[in-house]
């Protein structure tokens, strides 16, 4: 369990990086590699999608309440999601969310396919 | 089995990344590409910004970049530019003014240039094709590059305008992804690098909104419904009665000299563009971009020294129009509006004078009607002769599709705007060339560069005649003491009467005559009465020598003028009430007519009526009074211009026209209304008619807006919106302001005060001044509006002119130069 949330915690800061450095995608691969190195036993799309759901929520969040959030509310009548800002935030995660997800459930099934092999 | 799943699971991330990271075809919209806008880290959340957050001035970090420069943002975020000379200032306000406004720039000179469908395509296909191959068609793009090589002829222009594009080019270089303005991020596409030519494209885009309303089109097109009969009552070229004008009779003209009234031949060069409204708008919809100005000399005020007003009317949008800044240099401390995209500050003072703007309204653009030869359309009939058409192969990018290939043609009058290839959607069978002062290359820039230094009358004098399209009237007054009206542009001159249609393009009599001499402008210095004040208004009585036709107006000066000459002890904050005013004068002059066509009965059962009955006539915002006037007025329109509504309702006179014609005319053919053949209309039957009609919008209205009074700011729902119509989200309506068309606070729906100004000519020069907006144009500022409810509510800034960067105002502000 220790070891999860230490996965955990190295995904989402490494991903924050990535992105920060890079582009929004560079998370994807870099979490491809990651989870191919470190070798969870179960699938891990889990893992992948709560740590980039939650990067991307409380990045957002942080966003959104230190500047007021007029910006949030006005893409989220532009989006169109009603104007309504946790909608945005919540699509706006989820989203992060799912291509970590799908990351992370790639590296974990790439490395236990290389593991079987070799 | 687990490499094929890993293999499918990769190409599965894979894809949704690629998905998310270009744009997104549905059905009927396109979406931006989700992820990398969404994106926490660079996407739209990185544009959100709290109050306190500046921009960022780095450029090549570690390397000294304007480091004489320093830039102080103050309480209103209000940039001041302090530098050691023109140069590094021109280089900073560059760079100043991109750093809040980068996209705006872009936008509205691509717009000029017809270049919108390279970044909107995908998105708003053929639409935004027409649209750029109007512009392109017009000429605007051949008008600029002649004034772009006017600047390069020019060394002072030139050094101005390379200072400038320099300083918004280092801050286009040092954007990443991450700093891109928000609306790039959303259509996403990059910006492209600044140019001088799209400096020139900016002084087109300004000349073609404030000259393209001169309706020789909608007027043939009226004559042809009917009859010559209706130009001629309904557009006269002079009205008979109220004539205010901006220079009364006896007033001499400033510097005309009497044999040489003319100065050079203009040569023959041509390019155009046409102005056809969308049918189906309200009358009274229709934009009405105008002005106001005025300066009051020290006789009445209780200062002893001249105060001076201005308020352009125009279009209300987000990013706001203009960019207030403050710019000081060796010879040079000026503050006012400048507009992004132009060195220099266009309306504002400094330490001894202060100007604004109305727009002259003089029609300065003539269509004519050319007949080719041939088939391949490169030579027109030309008295008994021909005559050659030159012919440019012009390419227009599109963004997902193919290029498009155009033909521009040039022809002796200008160019061929429409022909088969772009049919007029009325005279589709005609190919009209225009001729356009914006053609011709002007110095404006020039004006605003010596105007922001004048130190005196003789000073501005000397800047204004560089000054060509869009012809202005600037009003002027300075800490000696003087006031002066001015109308400056380049004006052919015309004499006999007056061309309101489209020409004969098929002889050479139709030539323009030569260019009027600037001193021959009609002008007025310090009259006795102690006041000079514009508002679109004629400029001269008939007596001047030289005619002019024009879309003039009639109600805001005539209540300018009686505020004036009635007011004295003026100080700059009880003149603030004039620019407030909101006396309806139209429907002063008319509801008392409406009301006494209507039938006792009716009179006696409405509730409408004593809403009317009671009001005072104030434009006031929470009033439900002139909502019910308005409609009825544009029903009444309606009813009455029947014929000509239909086709177009770009050819109905102006209101004040339609007064008249009320009051002059009981009974007249012209009431008779087509959809009731059995029956004759008379006025009173037209007003009756109108009245029902009124009723059933406010019906409709209050049906629309369960719970809701029409009161006049919900009726007239003053918006700014976004630049980019499919950005509707980024702007706001319903603001709560009253005012109107005809009306000295000329707030409508889409147009309005753009830049209230009260500049005071004491010592020092103070002033007041607001506009509707803020001073960032990012959508995630809280500086994106933060002076709309404040304009809307008829407040203003007051404004110290600072001297140096030292000055008590910036203490404990941040001092920034640009690393």
């Amino acid at each position: 369990m220790k070891k999860i949330l230490l996965h955990w915690i190295l995904l989402f800061f490494l991903s924050w990086g990535a992105e920060y450095w890079t582009q929004w995608w560079a998370a994807a691969p870099l979490v491809i590699f990651c989870l191919s190195l470190l070798h969870p036993k179960k699938p891990s799309f889990l893992l992948g999608f709560t740590a980039l759901f939650c990067l991307w929520l409380s990045l957002g969040m942080w966003s959104h309440f230190s500047t007021g959030g007029h910006l949030t509310f006005r893409m989220a009548r532009l989006l169109p999601l009603g104007g309504n800002a946790w909608a945005m935030l919540a699509v706006s995660a989820g989203l992060g969310g799912l291509c970590g997800g799908l990351a992370a459930a790639s590296g974990s099934t790439l490395r236990r396919a290389l593991e079987k092999k070799g | 089995m687990k490499a094929i799943k890993a293999l499918i699971l990769c190409a599965l991330t894979g894809i949704l990344i690629g998905i998310l990271d270009r744009p997104l075809p549905l059905r009927t919209v396109v979406l931006p590409p989700l992820g990398r806008l969404l994106d926490p880290v660079n996407g739209f959340w990185a544009n959100a910004e709290s109050a306190e957050a500046l921009p960022q001035l780095k450029n090549r970090p570690g390397r000294p970049y304007l480091a004489s420069v320093q830039v102080i943002y103050d309480r209103r975020r209000v940039p001041h530019i302090f530098a050691q000379n023109d140069p590094d200032l021109f280089r900073a306000q560059g760079y100043v003014t991109a750093a809040d406004r980068l996209w705006q720039m872009d936008f509205q000179t691509a717009a000029a240039a017809g270049r919108l469908s390279e970044f909107l395509y995908h998105i708003a296909g053929d639409k935004v094709v027409e649209f750029d191959r109007l512009k392109r068609r017009t000429g605007m793009v051949l008008a600029a590059q002649r004034t772009l090589k006017f600047f390069e002829k020019d060394s002072l222009a030139r050094k101005i305008v390379e200072s400038f594009t320099e300083g918004v080019n280092d801050y286009i270089r040092q954007l990443g992804y991450r700093d891109l303005p928000l609306e790039y991020k959303i259509l996403d596409y990059r910006p492209q690098p600044w140019t001088p030519l799209k400096c020139a494209l900016l002084l087109k885009y300004m000349a073609e909104m404030l000259t393209n309303d001169e309706n020789d089109l909608q007027l043939t097109e009226a004559v042809s419904i009917l009859g010559r009969e209706y130009v001629d009552l309904l557009f006269p070229v002079f009205p008979d009665t109220l004539l205010e004008p901006i220079v009364p009779t006896g007033v001499p003209l400033r510097d005309c000299p009497v044999d040489e009234s003319s100065h050079t031949q203009h040569d023959v060069f041509h390019v155009s563009r046409p102005s056809v409204r969308p049918t189906g708008v309200p009358p009274s919809q229709q934009p009405e971009l105008g002005s106001n100005n005025w300066a009051v000399a020290g006789s009445r005020t209780r200062s002893g020294r001249p105060i001076l007003c201005g308020d352009p009317h125009l279009s209300l949008n987000l990013p706001a129009l203009w960019y207030e800044i403050h710019l000081n240099a060796p010879g040079l401390n000026v503050y006012g509006v400048s507009l992004p995209g132009a060195p220099g500050v266009v309306i504002g003072f400094n330490d001894h004078i202060a100007w604004s703007m109305t727009n002259a309204m003089r029609d300065v653009r003539d269509w004519y009607s050319v007949r080719y030869t041939s088939p391949a359309r490169n030579t027109i009939w030309m008295d008994d002769g021909q005559e050659k058409v030159y012919l440019f192969p012009d390419t227009i990018l599109r963004r997902g599709a193919p290029p498009l290939i155009d033909t521009l043609r040039l022809c002796r009058w200008g160019p061929v705007v429409y022909d088969r290839e772009f049919p007029h959607p009325v005279f589709d069978t005609l190919a009209l060339a225009l001729r356009w002062t914006a053609h011709y290359p002007g110095g404006e820039l020039l004006t605003v560069y010596h105007i922001n230094r004048a130190r005196n009358l003789q000073d501005f004098l000397k800047g204004l005649k560089y000054f060509s399209c869009p012809a202005q009237n600037f009003v002027y007054a300075d800490k000696e003491g003087n006031i002066g009206l001015f109308q400056q542009g380049l004006f052919p001159a015309f004499s006999g009467e007056p061309n309101r249609l489209i020409r004969n393009g098929a002889t050479k009599s139709e030539e323009w005559p030569s260019w009027l001499n600037f001193g021959c402008n009609p002008s007025i210095v310090n009259p006795s009465w102690g006041f000079v004040y514009s508002a679109n208004q004629h400029p001269t009585t008939p007596d001047y020598p030289w005619t002019y036709t024009g879309d003039f107006e009639f109600f805001r000066n005539h209540r300018i003028h009686n505020l004036l000459q009635n007011g004295k002890d003026f100080t700059p904050e009880n003149i603030q009430a004039i620019q407030l005013d909101n006396l309806n004068l139209l429907a002063r002059w008319t509801l008392p007519l409406l009301m006494d066509a209507l039938e006792k009965d009716e009179a006696q059962e409405n509730a409408l009526i004593p809403i009317l009955k009671s009001w005072n006539y104030e434009n006031s915002a929470d009033s439900e009074a002139p909502g019910l006037f308005q409609l009825w007025f544009e029903e009444l329109e309606k009813c009455l211009w029947d014929e000509v509504y239909r086709r177009n309702p770009a050819c109905l006179p102006q209101e004040f026209y339609t007064l008249r014609f009320l009051q002059k005319f009981k009974d007249h053919p012209w009431y008779d209304v087509d959809s009731t053949p059995n029956k004759k209309e008379s006025r009173e039957d037209v007003i009756r008619m109108a009245f029902q009609a009124m009723k059933k919008r406010v019906k409709d209205w209050s049906e629309k807006h369960p719970g809701k009074k029409p009161l006049w700011y919900l009726v007239k729902n003053t918006s700014l919106k976004h630049l980019l119509p499919a950005l509707e989200a980024f702007g706001i309506s319903g603001l709560r302001i009253g005012g109107g068309r005809h009306i000295v606070n000329a707030c409508g729906p889409r147009w309005g005060p753009s830049w209230r100004m009260i500049v005071s000519l004491e010592d020092p020069v103070w002033a007041y001044g607001i506009f509707p907006g803020g001073p960032s144009g990012n959508p995630g500022s809280p500086w994106y509006t933060s002076s709309a409810e404040d304009w809307a509510a008829g407040r203003y800034y007051k404004i110290t002119l600072t001297q140096s960067p030292e000055d008590s105002l910036f203490k404990g502000l941040k001092r920034l130069s640009i690393q």
